[in-house]
């Protein structure tokens, strides 16, 4: 058949080239191996008409090339675009991407040239995301991205890290970005109704089948997105055939993970916690002029009591070996992509199991896409991309409820002398001293599991209605979550004995639906090029949920709600829509001058009907310096740009139904509907919107070896939702309103260089810093609102929103250390104007109180890194590839929330106390202490405070992978065209200022008692047939 | 979904045409709620918002809990282990303007208000009824009305000074009739024209009600046994002593025999019982709708017992004057008699034998056992204020047949005669009787009696430290209706909110 098309092509280039125009002919090639680059676009200079693509063997051939045109432009996603003087049988060699200012970027509603693009937007590719260990790709970005902010919040297998793009917006309605999934967009939120558990909608998304992510900063690349864009926008593009004969790939990765990351408050030792305790009650009975002697036998009496009685003979128990074990992952990919001039396809498959740490923690992933593409006749191309995802997370016990949360057990709650199990051997069902119980008996009384099938269908029809020139498009996508959560505690499980055991099974059902149309038209005229685009989209959103709860089970055998005694159920509906209309236009002078803005107006059912339309739009461009005259002579400048835009974007409520004042019926009485009016509504609620201007610098030099780019923004984020407090004799607190204001201002740099650039060697380094300040403006009344972090399950730290003061201010009282010679905890007072207050001391010229009550709170620190980023490190020698990514953040705090259970000062009676505690208490002996005297029923500990404020800032080699190619001699006899080994290894090292535990924290800077993050190594092999 | 799929493509081409026609796409109603405006056209909506707010009073914030036991622990016949526990802040008196626990009351009775506000606008908007539902909603609106009543005379006495202080001159709460709009600044009224508003409610209440049994409800006699408080706390002791004999009078309801006496607690809707809310299996297991067994059972005696609350010193003396008390039957033994520093087992620290748990509320039948109904009213308490009435009107031969009626739970106790009656000797009936029933505090109070706290005495008998209560900074050992802490402070988020709204003195 091959041959039968080559002879072909022979016989009509012969008979094209006795015409007037002429046949031309050629085979683009890889400048690095000398491979047929396939699917290469080839377009004759000056007419777009003329152009072909380059098959498998990256052979074209151009028919009708008028006798005028002298070159032609070779282009191909991921290699340097060329224009080449036509000849014969032309030989066009690429070089491989090395962040080329001619990269093609997804971005809204379509692709650009990096070096033309007049938005703020980093993209990353494949390459850089596939051997990260991980069942979500966020993890893979991080620090590679300036202004992009990823925090891993827990070590639960199979959860996704909080994302910020610039900083943080919006006080009450959502931070998070806006995920366009091929073109569609996805919301993602944790869609779990389990409270302890983080199940979101990226979890889904199987990475291998990433080819792009793109993720978009300023008005000028998002405000096509117009009212969810305001937090930025991450595209993520699927990958595609590309033409050629079909290739299969498998790859294979298996990995464990034996270590947490770094220390996680290790607690004192056995006999150390001995002491700890009878300290405490030592230093109460002396307090309460006790005698040294009665003191010393009646505190002993109490440890006797309380642990030494509980001593086993076989000696300590090792509750941290028992509870956390070294987990396997495990992943596997097989995908078979391949395309011809009709039709490309590329389908995978995929599975992934990842254990947790924690014993019964377990995820796993099973996954399908087609992409499928077909051109029809001359004029459409139909494509459609299809996934179904299947994932379940079981045996999740990381909840900040201190009764069941392994990780505080080990930490906080099971002594060495609790032995789990009896004379025997056998487990033994008990509780010691109230609260810590054995979870290695307990284990077998509870359950719980989040499934999730998702099946998503993007159907979109083009119509090229005049070839290079006009287009239209339309999508209809369908994307549905089936959410089954699940969870089980036996009867003779403590936590729901009362109830005689709870089983809850929930459904949650998710679908979104968009329809979505556009017409792109893109000319050029001479040194003129013009684009532009116009669009409609309808979105609707609807979720049905479900609950059934029985109680009173019969027996810990059967499970389900069928079996329960008592039977309860709940179900309801929720949803939003969404309408709009966008536009764009572009365009472009000689290369030099680009112009673009855009307008989008949407209509949403989150806003009543006089205010549910608002108008985004953005204005950018850029100068391209170096293709200037006289900047022709400069030859160590290849690239110089400078870009600026201005825009808007806006913020939903996060209620769907904010502008209702609702009435609902959940009030039951003796069995009947109870109705009751719900909350007050604010008919005029309306969008908080977002105005943003951005101006960065770009610069290629050296060959183009180095890369540089620098970007200043401001994000002023006005008409944010406040809860504006109302006379609570209305019968209610407050009412929503578009009042507060906060402004993030920023400088991005990110720079890349290589290093070493020789046949053998290439050492490319590079690095991402992000400085963004997040400052409140504005708020109702100017006056202050206090806030506590919102992942915590009991208020961990507390901030306040403060005009003129950081996003992200923490709010308490001011320690002033502990007195030398008495052991007592100091606050400084901070006495208001005017105020009278009594001090207790001086400390440092200040007066202090050693009751904490009498201090007044005030901003104690920031939550908010001052410099956050990565250091990327990629170093190539012949076949073997080390690669490197750190991630940093300086100058920001952490708030340890969990010194109140383990640096508790004597307010627990019989919680754990961490080494670090132990050795910084105050006792006579060590009075330049850290942590005042340890007396039974202290408050010290208690309540917000600079105490439990440390320095955030750490470098982390996040990602370290070792990958080597076989040669190809080797490979051919056995059909394998490319065979990769590859070692990786997560969260290797970590480097931090205060190493009590992991500071890479939530983005409120707060610790929990999540489980922990963990090391994980992988070795994995990649085939491609 | 195939529906939806056909809406959105015409969406798509209809807004195409025109963006306007979008409007129905873009409208989004909830499925569990509807808009407030349009909730209620029948009588029977009239009835399912009834409904919510009964279910409402149930919060923790009012009968659930906090309004249930203000009176006990205020009135010192329950203390707690170590402050921080419960709601000590009440116990200590340390409700300040800016510490805001006490807000709940104001937030959430003025929210039930706005419910039977909204329920009396609602329903002067019917159109044509039938005489049989005209009858239902006159019923229905009968108990808007008293509610209303109801809630404004509980604001008024944990916010306003006692009626007798000065007459009501002082201040005492808001009167809302009317829904109010976002913005509305309303301001207090005296304490007089509250309790005048109260009466006003109630009175109007009267000829609608149904004067059946109608449980879970508050009916006629509910509304008369609501007067009759009133006028007590009034020092109208006549129409007080009138409005409790129409309710002993009617026969409609019986007082328990003494041996009944317990039993009648582990079942609902005795024949004492005037007015008593309903609480379901559902709010059982809910601690912010139903918390009073958590909070009595002494801890390790059942999952969420917290033990917090037990009878105080002078409360178990008061019951020790007769061991054969029928009352003494829900006294169980509390936290120092189990286990001792709160769980944890120290064993030298017990003081066996005490009985400070008070088990009023540990089930009725349902279950779990924490979905005990409230009695808001008995017939005890009717008799009680019949005897003091009586009495104040010098009518010492009926003060003496009423007490007795309910002194006879206590066998081994001489019955009151015509010479030894007195006020106290009611008042210490009134607290064995109505103990956590939401009485105590406000008894002594409106009479001007001093109120006696002990914190040290149980910690002593316990020979432990720990439970030695450091008298709180925020109360001496005595309170009475001078010292200003006897009302509590408007909060600091309403007076921001709402700033011609007046503080009560000294806050």
């Amino acid at each position: 058949m091959k041959r039968i098309l080559a002879i072909a092509v022979l016989v009509l280039s012969f008979c094209m080239s006795l015409a007037a125009q002429t046949r031309v002919s050629g085979i683009v090639l890889s400048a690095e191996d000398g491979n047929p680059v396939s699917g290469a676009f080839v377009v004759v200079t000056g007419n777009q008409s003329v152009y072909a693509t380059t098959d498998a063997n990256g052979k074209f051939v151009l028919n009708s090339v008028p006798s005028t045109a002298k070159t032609v432009e070779v282009s191909v996603l991921g290699m340097e675009s060329k224009t080449v003087q036509i000849a014969p049988d032309m030989i066009v060699e690429l070089s491989t991407d090395r962040m080329l200012l001619d990269e093609v970027m997804v971005v809204a509603y379509g692709t650009a040239k990096k070096g033309t693009y007049t938005g703020a937007a980093t993209m990353i590719k494949q390459e850089k995301i596939k051997d990260v260990p991980t069942a979500s790709f966020q993890n893979a970005l991080m620090g590679k991205v300036a202004g992009l902010q990823v925090n891993n919040t827990t070590g639960q297998v199979g959860s996704f890290g909080q994302v910020r793009v610039r900083g943080t917006g919006s006080i009450n309605a959502s931070n998070e970005p806006l995920y366009v999934i091929d073109g569609v967009p996805v919301i993602n939120e944790n869609v779990t109704q389990l409270s302890c558990v983080s199940n979101d909608v990226m979890s889904t998304l199987n990475p291998a089948d990433i080819e792009s992510v793109t993720v978009l900063k300023d008005a000028a690349a998002s405000s096509l997105y117009g009212s969810r864009a305001a937090n930025g926008v991450i595209l993520i593009q699927t990958k595609k055939g590309k033409t050629g004969k079909p290739v299969i790939t498998f790859k294979a990765n298996l990995g464990i993970s034996p270590a947490w990351a770094t220390e996680n408050w290790t607690p004192a030792s056995y006999t150390e916690q001995k002491e700890l305790m009878y300290e405490m009650r030592y230093n109460q009975y002396l307090a309460n002029g006790k005698t040294a002697e009665y003191a010393a036998t009646e505190a002993q009496k109490i440890v006797d009591n309380t642990l030494t009685s509980l001593e086993d003979p076989r000696g300590e128990f090792d509750w941290e070996k028992a509870l956390f074990r070294t987990a396997v992952y495990q992943n596997y990919d097989i995908n078979v992509s391949g395309a011809n001039d009709k039709t490309s396809y590329y389908t995978s498959i995929s599975y992934s199991n990842e254990e947790g740490r924690v014993a019964k923690n377990d995820f796993s992933r099973l996954s399908g896409r087609a992409n499928i593409t077909q051109k029809i006749g001359k004029l459409f191309e139909a494509s459609t991309n299809m996934a179904v995802t299947y994932s379940e997370k079981t045996g999740f016990n990381d909840t900040d409820n201190g009764t069941l949360n392994y990780f505080q057990q080990s930490r906080n709650r099971l002594y060495a002398c609790y032995y789990p199990y009896d004379e025997d051997g056998n487990l033994k069902q008990v509780r010691w001293n109230n609260t810590p119980y054995n979870v290695l008996w307990y284990d077998d009384y509870w359950s719980n599991s989040s499934k999730t099938l998702k099946v998503s269908a993007i159907e979109t029809l083009q119509a090229n209605l005049i070839p290079e020139i006009l287009s239209a498009k339309t999508t209809f996508s369908y994307d549905n979550y089936n959410i089954r959560d699940y969870s089980w505690y036996g009867p003779t499980h403590f936590y729901r004995s009362s109830k005689g055991g709870q089983v809850d099974s929930y459904v949650t059902n998710k679908t979104t639906l968009v329809s979505s149309s556009t017409l792109n038209y893109n000319q050029m005229f001479g040194d003129h090029s013009i684009s532009a685009l116009v669009g409609f989209e309808a979105e609707s959103n609807k979720t049905d949920y479900t609950r059934a709860t029985g109680t009173n089970l019969p027996n810990d055998i059967v499970r389900t709600v069928a079996a329960a005694g008592t039977l309860d159920a709940n179900a309801y509906t929720w949803g939003n829509t969404m309408v709009s209309v966008l536009s764009k236009a572009e365009y472009s002078y000689a290369s030099r001058y680009f112009l673009s803005g855009s307008f989008r107006r949407d209509g949403s059912s989150k806003l009543g009907p006089t205010t549910r339309w608002g108008n985004f739009w953005s204005v950018s461009g850029s100068w391209k310096i170096s293709n200037e005259e006289f900047m022709k002579n400069v030859s160590w400048v290849n690239d110089l740009r400078v870009r600026a835009s201005y825009g808007t974007n806006g913020t939903l409520p996060t209620s769907n139904y904010a502008w209702i004042p609702t009435y609902s019926y959940d009030n039951t009485y003796k069995g009947n509907a109870g109705g009751y009016i719900d909350g007050t509504a604010n008919e005029n609620l309306t969008w908080e919107t977002s105005y943003t201007w951005n101006i960065a610098l770009e610069s290629s030099l050296f060959d183009n070896r180095l890369h540089a780019t620098a970007e200043f923004f401001n994000r002023d984020s006005k008409g944010l939702i406040l809860p504006v407090q109302t006379s609570r004799v209305t019968g209610f607190t407050t009412v929503l309103q578009n009042v507060g204001q906060i402004r993030n201002r920023g400088v991005e740099l990110s720079i890349d260089g290589d290093i070493i650039r020789t046949h053998d060697w290439t050492w490319n380094l590079g690095a991402t810093v992000s400085m963004v300040r997040g400052t409140v403006k504005k708020l109702y009344n100017h006056e202050d609102i206090i806030w506590y972090d919102p992942t915590g399950g009991d208020d961990n730290s507390k901030f306040i929103y403060r005009e003129g003061e950081s996003t992200y201010a923490f709010y308490g009282n001011e320690w002033a250390g502990v007195e030398a010679a008495t052991g007592k905890a100091m606050w400084y007072i901070n006495p208001k104007d005017g105020e009278k207050y009594t001090a207790d001391a001086e400390v440092n010229g200040r007066p202090v109180t050693y009751s904490r009550n009498k201090a007044n709170e005030t901003i104690i620190g920031s939550a908010e890194p001052k410099a956050y980023g990565g250091i990327n490190s990629s170093l190539s020698w012949k076949n073997l590839t080390l690669d490197l990514g750190f991630t940093y953040s300086l100058g920001g705090q952490t708030y340890d929330a969990l010194e109140v259970y383990n640096a508790d000062d004597g307010l627990y009676r019989v919680y754990m106390q961490t080494k670090y505690y132990y050795d910084n208490r105050w006792t006579p002996e060590h009075t330049d202490a850290l942590y005042p005297i340890r007396v039974y029923d202290a408050v010290t500990a208690k309540g917000y405070q600079s105490r439990k404020l440390h320095p955030g800032d750490y470098l982390r080699l996040k990602n370290a992978s070792l990958s080597y190619n076989l040669p190809k001699g080797a490979l051919s006899k056995a059909n394998i065209s490319n065979m990769r080994v590859f070692a990786t290894g997560t969260n290797v090292f970590t480097w931090s200022a205060f190493g009590l535990y992991d500071p890479e924290r939530n983005i409120y800077g707060t610790t929990s008692w999540a489980v922990p993050q963990c090391k994980t190594y992988t070795v994995g092999v990649e085939l491609t047939f | 979904m195939f529906v939806r799929n056909i809406k959105l493509a015409a969406a798509s081409v209809l807004c195409i045409a025109a963006l306007s026609s979008c409007e129905e796409f873009l409208t989004e109603y909830p499925s569990e709620s509807v808009t407030s405006l349009t909730a209620i056209n029948t009588p029977s909506d009239v009835k399912t918002a009834l409904n919510g707010v009964y279910n409402k009073m149930t919060s923790v914030y009012y009968y659930g809990r906090q309004f249930l036991f203000y009176a006990d622990y205020k009135g010192s016949d329950l203390t707690v282990f170590s402050l921080g526990r419960g709601d000590s802040d009440f116990f200590a008196f340390q409700h300040e303007e800016n510490n805001n626990a006490h807000e709940n009351f104001w937030r959430y009775i003025y929210n039930d208000i706005l419910q039977v506000s909204n329920i009396i606008e609602r329903a002067s908007e019917l159109g044509e009824l039938s005489s049989s539902e005209q009858t239902a909603l006159n019923d229905y609106v009968g108990q808007a009305y008293a509610l209303r009543g109801l809630f404004h005379f509980d604001l008024v006495r944990l916010y306003g000074y006692p009626y007798l202080k000065d007459n009501g001159a002082s201040l005492g709460v808001p009167i809302i009739t009317t829904v109010l709009s976002a913005d509305a600044q309303p301001t207090r009224a005296t304490v007089a024209e509250v309790y005048a508003q109260c009466i006003k409610d109630l009175e109007t209440a009267l000829p609608l009600l149904s004067k059946s049994k109608t449980n879970g409800m508050i009916n006629y006699y509910g509304a008369v046994g609501e007067l009759a408080r009133i006028c007590l706390y009034k020092g109208d002791y006549a129409n007080a002593l009138k409005y409790a004999r129409e309710i002993i009078n009617s026969g409609v309801y019986t007082v328990y025999e003494p041996s009944k006496w317990a039993a009648s607690w582990k079942s609902q809707y005795g024949s004492e019982s005037i007015f008593e809310l309903y609480v379901s299996a559902e709010d059982g297991t809910d601690q912010a709708k139903s918390s009073p067994r958590w909070y009595t059972l002494a801890k390790g005696q059942g999952e969420g017992a917290s033990g917090c609350w037990l009878a105080s010193e002078a409360f178990l003396d008061r019951m020790s004057e007769d061991e054969t008390d029928v009352r003494w039957e829900i006294m169980k033994p509390d936290e120092c008699a189990l286990c001792g520093l709160g769980g944890v087992n120290v064993a030298p620290y017990y003081i066996p034998g005490r009985r400070g748990s008070i088990m009023k509320y540990d089930g009725d039948g349902k279950t779990p056992a924490t979905a005990t109904n409230i009695k808001v009213m008995r017939l005890s308490e009717i008799y009680l204020i019949a005897a003091e009435a009586a009495l104040a009107t010098n009518d010492k031969g009926a003060a003496v047949s009423y007490l007795n009626e309910i002194r006879r739970r206590s066998p081994k106790l001489a019955p009151a005669t015509v010479d030894n009656i007195s006020v106290d000797m009611i008042l210490s009936e009134r607290s064995k009787e109505l103990v956590l029933e939401g009485h105590r505090y406000f008894d002594q109070l409106r009479l001007g009696r001093t109120i006696v706290f002990d914190d040290t005495t149980l910690g002593t008998k316990a020979g432990l430290m720990d439970y030695v209560l450091t008298p709180p900074d925020s109360r001496s050992t005595t309170v009475d209706w001078n010292y200003y802490r006897c009302v509590l402070p408007i909060s600091l988020d309403e007076r921001n909110a709402n700033p011609g709204i007046q503080q009560n003195p000294e806050y």
